[in-house]
């Protein structure tokens, strides 16, 4: 049975939110209400405003489990995410190709683990032509793969900038690991843009696209 | 969209998302439905932290924290990560 991360927060809460009635009550509200406003708390919150996507295979229940115990690591260290599966129950009856449309846009860190031998062909496909999300994209993928097929470039894991080989039982320290550096790296460049008010509050910021199109005139 | 436009969208969801949770009542509504739900209807919430619990939460739908099913309020897993963030904050 998949251990439910947010069912086992849920139940924590409940023991550890004094009664309504109480001053307690009264008093941790006031406490958050504080601590809020304080600046340096803006690093924390938009630290917890990014989000994750685990990307890979997930039809057997050992890949599900797989899956759902690198979300768990991940929200247990501060850091939001959700399985691709969990898309699929939510989505109803939308295809593979507009659940990858639908959720790949609104993550921030895509966790792309290579599937076995063929797996997450379609997963492959969608991004690797879609170059935008390539920069968001963490491609993990097995050591013993990697090696075999490392000298030849036109496999397809080429298509990922980012290639983190790894081992099974080394898998969810890495995952941790260099998704830890790249959310806060992420919410570093958003802290310093917006405390520099550089391109983020410039009123006069103008985007790539209008850029780009500037040029062609 | 660009990865400025991107980062953008980021902040300003980040700073509303603040700005939202330190209106009215709204962080006791989130540790209310964090403690009691999924018991807790609008109507009750209305009676216990008045009027403006109904536009909080609304906003706090909108920010997809909170979620209703039925008549029932519930917190989202966002929600709970995000209370989760809050009272470590606090304590």
């Amino acid at each position: 049975m998949l251990q439910d991360y947010f069912k086992e927060a849920k139940e924590n809460l409940e023991k550890q939110i004094p009664e309504y009635s109480s001053p307690e009550f009264k008093k941790i509200g006031d406490n958050i209400r504080r601590q809020l406003q304080k600046r340096e708390q803006d690093y924390f919150l938009l630290l917890r405003s990014l989000k994750s996507l685990i990307l890979g295979d997930w039809h057997k229940n050992e890949q599900k489990q797989r899956l759902c115990s690198i979300k768990n690591l991940l929200l247990k260290n501060g850091l939001y995410a959700e399985t691709i599966d969990n898309y699929y129950s939510k989505k109803g009856r939308l295809s593979q190709m507009q659940v990858l449309e639908a959720c790949c846009i609104t993550h921030q860190l895509i966790i792309f683990i290579d599937g076995e031998g063929a797996g997450t062909i379609t997963e492959q496909n969608y991004l690797a032509k879609n170059y935008m999300f390539h920069g968001k994209i963490l491609f993990f993928i097995e050591e013993s793969k990697f090696n075999k097929f490392k000298d030849d470039p036109s496999q397809y894991f080429k298509n990922f900038p980012t290639i983190i080989p790894y081992k099974e039982s080394e898998l969810l320290d890495k995952i941790l690991v260099y998704s830890r550096f790249r959310i806060h790296r992420l919410a570093e460049i958003i802290e310093y843009q917006s405390r520099r008010q550089l391109g983020l509050r410039r009123p006069d910021y103008k985007s790539w696209k209008w850029r780009l199109k500037g040029r062609e005139r | 969209m660009d990865m400025g436009e991107e980062l953008k969208r980021i902040y300003y969801d980040a700073l509303r998302l603040k700005n939202i949770i330190l209106e009215n009542k709204n962080i006791e509504i989130l540790l209310y439905l964090a403690k009691y739900n999924p018991k807790v209807s609008e109507q009750e919430l209305e009676k216990k932290f008045g009027k403006d619990a109904l536009k909080g939460l609304r906003e706090l739908k909108n920010i997809s924290l909170i979620k209703e099913e039925g008549s029932n309020l519930f917190l989202t897993n966002e929600g709970i990560f995000q209370v989760e963030g809050l009272l470590a904050m606090a304590v």
